[in-house]
Parts: C-alpha cells; structure tokens; sequence
C-alpha cells in the first residue's frame, strides 16, 4: 500500500524535495516574484484561489506524513489537485463547469507557445490506455532532477496527436486567460500564507518524532551527559594541582586543605548533578528549531489555482501541405491500431509501433512524402539500409488527390 | 557474397551476349543502355548469386527491360527491376511499376528494385506495396533453426570425410 502510494506520488511529481529555492513547476506561479502587499485584498473572491491557508486548529497529521497528506488535512477541497477521492474531483469538475464549460469532462491539452502539453497525471494515462496515444515526457522528476534518463509531468504531444485527440472528441486545446495582477497578488499572498503555514505544521512534526527519538534513548543521553561532566571534572582537578604544584611555597601550608575542600565541594556538587540529570527530560534535550531553509516544499506538476480557461484560437494544425500529409498518415496509422512516436530517431517522421511502445519494439519507420517527390536512388538505398539495420521496415506514406494513404514499404533483400 | 568485378557495360555489335541479341531482336523498342543494364543484373544473378532460374523480360507500360527470376526451387518467381543510382524515383512511380511489371499477365506487389552504379556495385531492396508486416517470431526462429541444421549437416559431412581420409592414409601407411 505504502509502495502503491509511493509509486503514484512519483507519477503525479507531487515529490517533496528539502529546498531553500522556492521550486513550482506550476506555469504561472513559477518565476513569480514574491512581494509583500500591504493592499487590501478582501474584494477579491476567496473562490479564486483554490490554495488557500489552512484554517487553524484542525486535526494534527501524524508524524512522519508527507507534505501531501499534511495537506490534505489542513484543507480537503480548497486544493485542487491534492484531492484523491472522487466526489472532491467532482466537486472541482462542477467548480471549473462554471467558467470552463467548453471543456465538459474532456482532456485539456495546454496550448504554450505553440507546444502542447498535458499536466495532468490521470490524463496523461488515460490517452496512452485508452486513446493509444504516447506523446513524451518532458518535465523534470522532482525527486530526481539533476539527469534526464527518466522524465516526468508535463507530457508533451506530437501536433499530430492533439489535432487526432481533437477530432475523436476526448481533448481541447486551450490557453490560459491571462490574471489580473489584483488576483496575481492574492494568490502570492495565499501562497506565502500556505508555505508558511506548512512551516509551522512541520516545525511541530519534526519537535514532536525527536521528542520521541530522545525519549527511547533517554537513559543512554542521561549516562553519556553523567561520562562527560566526570571527565571533565578530573581533567579540572588534575589542572588545578598541577598548577598548585607550581604555586609560592608560601601558600603551602594551606594548600592541601583547599584542595581537599575543592575535592569535597567538587563530590558534592557531583551528587547534586547526578540527580538533575535524572530528572533531565526529553522537553529540555528538544527545544531547537529548524530553519525555513530545511522546510519541505510541496512541488506541483499542474497548476494548483482554479483559473479560466479558453479554446486556444492561435493553435491551428494542419495548415502547411507537409502537415496536412503528416496528419493524414498518422491517422491512417492509428486507425489502423498502430501506437505511433516521433520518428526522428530514426530519420522519419513516425515510428509505427504494434503495441504499447513499452512493451513493443517498433516495426516501421514511417518516411512521408508527397507523391510527386522524386526520391533520388540513393536516398532510397540510405532508408533502406538503416531501417534493416535496426530491425525495422521504412514505409514511404503518401496521399493521393482523394486523400487515401498509399504506402509502399522498403527492404533491404540481404543480397550485398 | 562479393560482387564480382564483370566487365563494365558489354560493347555493341558481334561481340553482345547471344542472349542479350534475342532480348533485343524480340523487343526492338527497348533502350540499348537499359538492357545492357539489365544484363548487367541478368548476369550477376545468374552467375555471381547462383539463382535457380533466370530471364529476361520486358515492360511495355514502363518501357522498361527487367529480370524475372527464382532465386531457389522452392521461391516464387521475383521480378528484378534494375535503376541507375543516379536516377530518382517517385512514389507514383512505384505504384506504376507494381501495376505495369507483370509475371504471366499478374501485376506484381512485390518487386526487387536492383540499383546499379557505374562501377557495377549493386545492391538489391524490396518494395512491397501496400504495409509488410515482419515475420512472426516462429517463422524467424523456424528459418533459424533450419539454417543451423544444414550448418550442422555440413559440418558432420565434413567431419566425417576426414575422418575417412585419415583412415586410409592410416592403412595405406600400414601397408606400405
């Protein structure tokens, strides 16, 4: 369960990272830069803002929690993509029908300056189980950011693959409608409020576990405190009469008496100690605090603000001949149960893969061209080497003047 | 396999290849550069790959000589298209070529394209029309295992043909 748990935190990038940099991969909120508003915000609808500060004393999560569930306890429905449970996603599905009506229960692919991306995790599943359609992972894992072997959220489509999203009814493109700075200014005010709230929150998580840590250890603290206090003290005396040893001979005689005196008072004083040792409990070991530096961040992969919406008018794909070819091939191919990847790795324009691309190798290299093109000799020989070279097929796609595919596939024979 | 050094486009008059004199007599509308071309492809498959069966044929539609040929007994006839590499091809024209070269009045699907370069380097590749989808991993391992049976064959045959000739260097020394 815990593993089950772990696993889907990954996938949804809801990683917690122990950071001083303040690190949201959220669109807007990243780069924001944080300052202090003394301007009154109270006009401004509190339902603009679904990251809002915890309400104080609710129920206390237990320790050792991630930030997630921290927060999900401070505030069930006001953050958004935190929720697990059903009927709070539909509670935000009924939130966005207001203002966002268009979307009606489809995937969202995020038109940004003409990439297409989609930021949400369950979405991101379901076009490749259901739709047979991949795209890539583009987003840093925020528990491992420092390689690129394995990426995470955003996943990226071909233009290809939302245009087909598009068609089949399962996506819109859209665009966010820019925020007014009255909003903007909320939300850092909202979102300061929050980090600080989870400050406290884990403040008195990390003091309640070293409570707890001190007080399973606390006859080996109290031993180790009783070691070093008489080691310390027979280094002094041994000091002292070494340096008594040294002194006028004129102070001889009352010499011993003081040291045996200092001996006394130090045996006393011995005992006493020993007894506030004992009484030494883990409230007086555990009074530090840990620095805002050392606080975990909740990082975001979606955009956590409830924001607005619209169909993105820029986005118009196919326009040019090659796309339009391209778009045609590709639909062929995946109407024809293909999954397909961007073929750039192998020269082409798609790979054409007979199953989940994880689990299959590809079988074709998907090469587009007008029908018309003359392909010199060469280039041909080129295509076709490489493709038997790894295992694979090259499919020259083209489209007639009635917009059916034709292909023609190309293999080496073996023969020299 | 190694592509044998042939004798750079065969020269005109008596000296032309008996075979190449028929081709040309039966189709007086082929171009003398293609089908010393094709004969150029004629042979090397004939005499370099060893196929099963060869001959020269013809396309009215393409205006353009070929080579129809089996590469074993058991293969189906091909039909060999040999191109310059210095020519360029379009798709329509491939879809051309799979509805004007026929075998027996049947246009082919699948034809052998032999690309051919100056210095008579050749490499053959294989347009299908339509999608060719791999062999099924059982009739890749099926061919695998069969290639290794006869390897092994061989090499028994081999064995055992020392063998026998150790035996008998072996009498003769004894009798000697």
């Amino acid at each position: 369960m815990e593993e089950a748990q772990k696993s889907e935190d990954e996938l949804l990038g809801l990683g917690t990272l122990e950071s001083d940099v303040l690190q949201i991969a959220g669109g807007e909120i990243k780069g924001v830069e944080l300052v202090a508003t003394d301007e009154n915000l109270e006009d401004i609808e509190a339902e603009l803002l679904l990251l809002s500060s915890p309400a104080p004393g609710q129920e206390k999560p237990k320790p050792g929690t991630s930030l997630k569930s921290a927060l999900e306890v401070i505030d069930d429905d006001e953050l958004e993509i935190l929720d697990d449970s059903g009927s709070d996603v539909m509670e935000t599905d009924d939130l966005s029908e207001d203002s966002n009506g268009f979307i009606d229960g489809k995937i969202s692919i995020f038109c940004c300056q003409g990439c297409l991306f989609v930021w949400n995790a369950e979405d991101a599943q379901m076009l490749r189980e259901e739709c047979r359609v991949v795209g890539k992972l583009s987003g840093c894992l925020p528990r491992a950011p420092r390689q690129n072997n394995h990426l995470g959220l955003p996943l990226q489509l071909m233009p290809e693959e939302a245009r087909l999203l598009v068609d089949i009814d399962a996506a819109v493109v859209v665009e966010e409608v820019e925020t007014s700075s009255k909003v903007q200014k909320a939300r850092e005010k909202a979102f300061k409020t929050v980090r600080e709230e989870n400050f406290k929150i884990q403040q008195q998580l990390y003091k309640e576990c070293r409570k707890e840590e001190v007080q399973h250890r606390m006859s080996d603290i109290i031993a180790g405190k009783k070691a070093k206090k008489r080691k310390l003290q027979k280094e002094a005396s041994e000091k002292e009469s070494a340096g008594a040893g040294a002194e006028e001979e004129g102070s001889e005689r009352t010499h011993p008496g003081q040291s045996n005196e200092r001996t006394q008072a130090g045996g006393s004083d011995n005992v006493e100690e020993n007894t506030e040792e004992d009484n030494l409990t883990a409230d007086d070991i555990v009074n530090s605090e840990t620095s805002i530096k050392h606080s975990l961040v909740q990082i975001f992969t979606e955009n956590p603000w409830k924001r607005s919406l619209q169909p993105a008018s820029s986005w118009n794909f196919p326009t040019t001949d090659k796309d339009i070819l391209r778009y045609a091939v590709f639909k062929d191919l995946w109407k024809k149960g293909y999954y397909l990847t961007s073929g750039a790795k192998f020269g082409g324009d798609f790979l054409v893969y007979p199953g989940d691309p994880a689990r299959f190798h590809s079988h074709y290299i998907a090469v587009c061209m007008e029908q018309h093109q003359e392909i010199p000799v060469l280039d041909v020989i080129s295509m076709g080497r490489l493709a038997s070279n790894v295992r694979k097929t090259t499919i020259l796609c083209s489209i007639t003047r009635r917009n059916k595919v034709v292909y023609t596939s190309l293999q080496w024979t073996g023969i020299s | 396999m190694y592509t044998v050094a042939m004798s750079v486009l065969p020269s005109h008059g008596p000296s032309r290849h008996p075979i190449l004199e028929d081709f040309l007599r039966l189709y007086p509308s082929c171009d003398e550069d293609l089908a010393d071309r094709v004969f150029l492809i004629y042979q090397d498959l004939t005499e370099v790959r060893g196929w099963w069966y060869t001959e020269l044929a013809y396309s009215d539609t393409l205006g353009r000589p070929f080579v129809i040929g089996k590469r074993n007994r058991q293969t189906p006839r091909q039909a060999v298209l040999p191109l310059g590499s210095e020519e360029t091809i379009s798709l329509v024209e491939a879809q051309h070529m799979f509805s004007g070269i026929m075998i027996d009045g049947e246009p082919q699907k699948i034809i052998t394209l032999a690309i051919l370069d100056l210095d008579s380097t050749t490499v053959y590749y294989k347009l299908t029309s339509g999608l060719c989808p791999p062999d099924a991993p059982e009739v890749v391992t099926a061919r695998k295992q069969d290639r290794d049976r006869k390897a092994d064959r061989k090499r028994r045959h081999i064995a055992k043909c020392v063998r026998e000739a150790n035996e008998r260097l072996a009498d003769g020394g004894g009798t000697s």
